[in-house]
């Protein structure tokens, strides 16, 4: 009986591992983006990044829609009211974009990224997803070098989070 | 709650409950990596599969990967029932240990 129980509880660490896996996906497909980025930018090529980011961008929430998907599947919980959370999410991304509309400089790119992170943190129930709010500085120091810096800097550390945690599970 | 378990005819079979549970963390699977994985003759395979459709825990559908393959992937009333029987299990022997204790 108390082998079953331990084979039931090595499921349910695989499920807990896997869903931190997806979140994991999500982080490290926008570091190659901005990877990409940067790379053609080093290049000289930024004239490409017109197609670029539009390209990248459909890739990537694309794989974020695979990940939030299966996300859900696995917490009977958040699928529960996951079309309000979705909302809450949509919802950080919009207000960003309208503070981009506005300031259209360094401040309004790190007002939709760290809005838009605290949006997927609520969606999530994850709140190392928030660490990315942190480009929100660039209120403080307007530069894009900063805000590249502090965008790699937090992606990759929430990154490492999940992997750190799947890790501790199974 | 014992009843409850072995009144459920999706998962009364453990073949069934093996097949929901290898693909409850993964996207979509290969007929023949289920069947590798789950070490289960096609024609065993095929047919828990198809109750499993039948009852909506699981989409069986044709796709391309180097050549045509059929692919299956849980569906969200799979996901939740698989986990939720999951639990009513672990509920169970918890419940049966903790009798044994006393």
């Amino acid at each position: 009986m108390e082998e079953f129980k331990e084979a039931l509880e090595s499921v349910e660490k695989k499920l807990i591992a896997s869903w931190h896996i997806y979140i994991a996906i999500i982080y490290i497909a926008w570091l190659i983006a901005m990877g990409g980025y940067l790379t053609l930018s080093a290049l000289g090529l930024e004239r490409i990044t017109i197609f670029y980011w539009p390209t990248v961008f459909i890739g990537v929430v694309y794989v974020m829609g695979v990940a939030w998907k299966k996300f859900i599947q696995l917490n009977p919980e958040i699928h529960k009211d996951s079309s309000l959370r979705g909302w809450v999410w949509l919802s950080g991304w919009i207000v960003g974009v309208i503070i981009w509309i506005f300031l259209r400089d360094v401040r309004g790119f790190a007002a939709i990224i760290g809005l838009g992170n605290l949006g997927m943190a609520f969606a999530f129930s994850q709140w190392s997803i928030a660490i990315p709010a942190i480009t929100l500085a660039a209120f403080l120091k307007p530069d894009w070098t900063f805000v590249n810096a502090l965008i790699i800097l937090s992606y990759s550390l929430v990154s490492f989070v999940h992997l750190w945690r799947t890790f501790k599970v199974v | 709650m014992l009843e409850e378990i072995t009144k459920n005819n999706v998962f009364n079979s453990p073949a069934r409950l093996s097949i929901a549970l290898y693909l409850l963390p993964r996207r979509r699977v290969s007929f023949a990596e289920l069947q590798k994985a789950l070490n289960m003759t096609p024609g065993n395979l095929e047919s828990h599969l198809k109750k499993l459709e039948r009852v909506g825990y699981v989409r069986i559908f044709k796709g391309f990967a180097d050549r045509p393959r059929t692919f299956i992937e849980i569906t969200d009333k799979g996901a939740r029932e698989t986990i939720a029987f999951l639990r009513l299990l672990k509920k169970a022997i918890d419940e049966a240990l903790h009798d044994r204790m006393e």
